[in-house]
């Protein structure tokens, strides 16, 4: 079966997201991961033990809401993913902050690739529904005025 | 340390019909491999089963294959759900039960079946499983082009080496009589090159459906009480890294993982030099490689972390040929994901370990590999969140 004749098999919500979700919220609604005070490494999503150190003292951080594209794609592969009906086509991104850590992220409102380096800032939007039909919000980035 | 030797292996026909249950297709996997040996049902001592928890959600599933195959009741069926290279981990287990002097006969199941959920499939709308990747709905497919295209854009390539990966594999799926791609045409190069959707369904392991492996392995002294005339030693290895895959390269736990970001594959790395350390040999003793590719560029970026060649250089080294027969490192001999699709879920990686028993027993008819004495094979879960590499080895004991 190709992928074209997929696009009624997919369901248009994902199931057991919710708790998910509603758990990491602060990473989801702020970028927020931990730092390590043994040995300074920051992660993001947060752990609750370093791994380069070992160490569990591991302080709340909030990662740069700033950074720059490493590279982007145009997604047009013709089915949206879970939760993302109404969203058919979205430009795709990975981007390194300006404290290192490195995300994969939508780039809001863009419609094209986004060039190499170019600088965006994150901000909070509407991102999938969740299998109660609501919409759940995160972080997406846009292109730096 | 004990030696491992393969005694028995099959695959599967393609095409099961869709109401096909998946304890049939396993039986026809296990009776098949059981053919040809002098072991029964109840010989088996240990064994373990790779599936994914995406398509199978029978519980204590171990129970219910050892069951379904009418294995003995003391025989510990271990499941292990590990994405798409489920059955890798079925390998390692069972490998390291015999390994351990624990056993003397094991066996291996792994298997993919379609059943409602599995139409949509892991790679399609749905992302790593994770807090984060799955919860920001970002699927495997987003992940693989980005992947993809960073590595062009970081060693300089258009789509050629896809195209060229896609051409090579396409053939060598012609001569396999189990592949999806038997007996049609070849692609016209024009379509393999195609900017666009259909270019990279083209290039990619695009086809699904069920499949199922066994493999029977035994100890050393098992094979040699049974007088096993040439065997074929393995040996394997396994590396993990962030499964988030944003972050992949923040993981200064592994100095060896800092240098990378997702256009390498430092978990292949880490699992190739254990292996060629376990087996003896270097990557000059190769003659036959099998990697995970459900795109060409990720072939590609697997055999540059296998070591075959250097990081960057996979692309040119797949242009002037290196993985046909011809070449240095004939890869991918059954035709890869093109030929078995996405088998996943189980059978990827035992397919690959097949293909090179095979390749060293010379019964790989028109795709045989001449000589070939040494063997690896590679495949990966979960967009490279960990890799499984090994070595088969001919007449070592």
């Amino acid at each position: 079966m190709g992928f074209d004749n997929l696009h009624g098999a997919i369901p248009k919500v994902e199931v057991h997201n919710i708790v998910k979700a509603y758990k990491e919220k602060a990473g989801r609604y702020r970028l927020q991961g931990v730092r390590c005070a043994d040995c300074g490494e920051i992660w993001f999503p947060r752990r609750f033990v370093c791994p380069k150190c070992g160490s569990r003292n591991l302080d709340d951080y909030r990662c740069a809401e700033t950074g720059a594209v490493v590279t982007s794609w145009v997604d047009t592969m013709g089915f949206p993913a879970i939760g993302y009906e109404d969203i058919d086509e979205r430009v795709v991104a990975m981007i390194r902050l300006d404290d290192g850590v490195t995300v994969i992220a939508e780039i809001a409102d863009a419609r094209a690739e986004v060039p190499k380096d170019t600088r965006v800032e994150m901000i909070i939007r509407a991102q999938k529904r969740d299998d109660t039909g609501n919409l759940t919000y995160g972080y997406k980035f846009k292109i730096a005025e | 340390m004990n030696k491992v030797v393969i005694y028995n292996f099959s695959i599967t026909d393609r095409g099961y019909p869709f109401d096909t249950p998946w304890r049939k297709i396993l039986v026809d996997a296990f009776t098949n491999c059981l053919d040809g040996t002098c072991l029964r049902a109840k010989d088996i001592e240990c064994g373990s089963v790779g599936y994914n928890e995406r398509t199978i959600s029978e519980a204590a599933l171990g129970t219910q294959v050892a069951d379904a195959l009418g294995l003995p009741m003391n025989c510990s069926m271990t499941p292990t759900s590990h994405a798409c290279a489920g059955g890798g981990m079925a390998f390692y287990n069972v490998w390291h039960y015999i390994a351990s002097g624990l056993h003397d006969v094991g066996l291996v199941m792994t298997f993919q079946c379609s059943d409602l959920f599995d139409m949509m499939e892991a790679m399609n709308p749905i992302g790593n499983h994770s807090d984060y990747d799955y919860a920001l709905g970002f699927s495997h497919m987003e992940y693989s082009f980005l992947r993809d295209k960073l590595y062009r854009e970081k060693y300089g390539y258009d789509l050629t080496p896809s195209a060229t990966w896609a051409q090579v594999c396409h053939r060598y799926a012609r001569m396999t009589k189990g592949s999806v791609e038997y007996g049609k045409d070849m692609p016209p190069w024009s379509d393999l090159c195609e900017d666009s959707n259909a270019g990279e369904r083209a290039r990619s392991a695009a086809a699904r459906g069920s499949t199922a492996t066994a493999t029977i392995l035994l100890s050393e002294r098992k094979a040699k009480e049974l007088g096993l005339a040439d065997p074929i030693t393995c040996y394997v290895s396994y590396a993990f890294r962030p499964p988030y895959y944003g972050n992949h390269f923040h993981y200064a736990g592994d100095p060896d993982h800092v240098a990378y970001d997702i256009a390498e594959q430092p978990a292949i790395m880490q699992a190739a030099r254990d292996v060629y350390r376990q087996a003896g040999i270097t990557k000059d003793d190769i003659d036959v490689v099998q990697v995970h590719d459900l795109s060409g560029f990720e072939g590609i970026m697997s055999i540059e972390a296998l070591g075959l060649v250097p990081i960057g250089e996979g692309g040119r080294f797949v242009i002037e040929g290196g993985t046909t027969l011809q070449g240095r490192y004939p890869t991918c001999t059954y035709g890869g994901g093109i030929a078995y699709g996405h088998t996943s879920v189980g059978s990827d990686f035992n397919i690959g370990l097949i293909e090179n028993c095979l390749q060293l027993q010379g019964r790989a008819d028109e795709r045989q590999v001449q000589n070939a004495k040494i063997g690896v094979c590679q495949a990966y879960g979960t967009h490279h969140s960990f890799d499984v590499v090994a070595v088969v080895k001919k007449g070592e004991i």
